[in-house]
């Protein structure tokens, strides 16, 4: 007992800061300093975004402006819609440790790390599926259209070609995420895992 | 709260608990740059979390949940310094300014403290520099979400092994 309240009395007897020369007066006020130019470049970042997807959209819309073709636009529509949710969606759902409830009692906080670490990439995965899906549908509708004076089989064939192309980028897609959160989370979530067990 | 009011707020709980923020940090890491990028980033995630403190435990609490919850996630430095630091490591680091017998004979002994609790296991590490703050059985159990029975055992255990490794370090 003597030896822990010795250990007690040595422990909270180190002034870190002086010893190792840390000053946390201005380690605060650096901090604050970053905080403040951290969510101006947020918001600019953010407004850059917006108008680059607003440009973008304004363009394919006036590129089909002028063309009396339904399918064109329907197509069109599905592809421009399903990039908005599919951002939008990606935005909220994307793995952020600011949303980690670092103020939880710990055990609920491993848990809760690793479910929501856990939770973004499959809702990643699940989106990622809807969107390439509406992307095949938009993609084959605007086809339908621009391939009007084709022979029947060659628009088949440029049909197959198109929905193979994006099955391809979709598995690729898949690969490439499923790989980055081997590498970037899995470790964490292993550790995690083995400490509740602990 | 206004972005001054949390200034202000965030500038008095770090000057209130600075030291014992860098204490579990020197628990966890040792290397000057390690420790002031985990403090950085316990500072940011008390701002993060600043409006959500409604009173509901003490304050020091809530801050010991966002230190010892920071330190398990600061993992990507870490690896490469789990290997045990010696007296001379600290001596190299650190910039004395009382270079007194009494001073040193304190110093060494709190290089063996942490040369011992770097040997434990991540979670031991945080919980034995807890107790070592001082801070009761029941508030170790609310910061860890563990029952007060299995945080008792749980110390006991660690406090054993801790010693066990001071006795087997000061003999070798």
């Amino acid at each position: 007992m003597d030896e822990l309240k010795d250990l007690q009395s040595l422990w909270q007897g180190h002034k870190l800061d002086t010893d190792l020369g840390i000053d946390a007066n201005q380690l605060t006020h650096s901090f604050i300093a970053k905080m403040k130019q951290t969510e101006k470049k947020v918001f600019r970042l953010n407004l850059a975004k917006t108008v680059a997807i607003s440009l973008l959209i304004t363009t394919l819309l006036l590129s089909i402006s002028d063309m009396r073709a339904p399918f064109v636009w329907i197509g069109m529509g599905v592809i421009v819609l399903s990039t908005l949710i599919m951002m939008t969606r990606y935005w909220q759902i994307q793995f952020k440790s600011t949303n980690l409830n670092h103020d939880l009692p710990q055990n609920e906080f491993i848990e809760d790390t690793i479910s929501q670490m856990k939770g973004a990439h499959m809702k990643f995965l699940k989106l990622f599926r809807v969107f390439v899906f509406f992307l095949m549908i938009g993609i084959n509708l605007l086809y339908v259209d621009l391939l009007q004076a084709l022979e029947m089989p060659m628009r088949l064939l440029i049909h197959g070609i198109v929905t193979n192309f994006m099955l391809i980028v979709f598995l690729l897609g898949q690969f490439i995420r499923r790989k980055k959160f081997k590498r970037d989370f899995q470790p964490l979530i292993d550790d995690l895992e083995a400490l509740s067990q602990q | 709260m206004s972005v001054p009011e949390k200034e202000q707020k965030l500038k008095e709980l770090i000057a209130t608990h600075k030291d014992m923020i860098y204490r579990l940090c020197y628990a966890y890491l040792y290397n000057k740059e390690d420790i002031e990028d985990l403090f950085q980033e316990i500072t940011i995630n008390i701002w993060n979390h600043l409006d959500q403190f409604k009173g509901a435990s003490k304050i020091s609490t809530w801050i010991y949940r966002i230190v010892v919850n920071s330190a398990l996630l600061y993992n990507k430095k870490d690896k490469k310094q789990r290997a045990v630091f010696s007296h001379a490591d600290i001596e190299a680091s650190n910039t004395p300014t009382d270079e007194s017998e009494e001073y040193l004979e304190k110093e060494k002994k709190i290089a063996q403290l942490n040369a011992a609790i770097n040997q434990l296991k991540k979670q031991d590490r945080l919980i034995i520099s807890l107790v070592l703050e001082g801070v009761k059985y029941e508030e170790i159990a609310e910061i860890m979400g563990m029952t007060m029975s299995y945080v008792g055992v749980k110390i006991n255990r660690i406090k054993t092994t801790l010693f066990n490794l001071l006795q087997e370090n000061s003999n070798g």
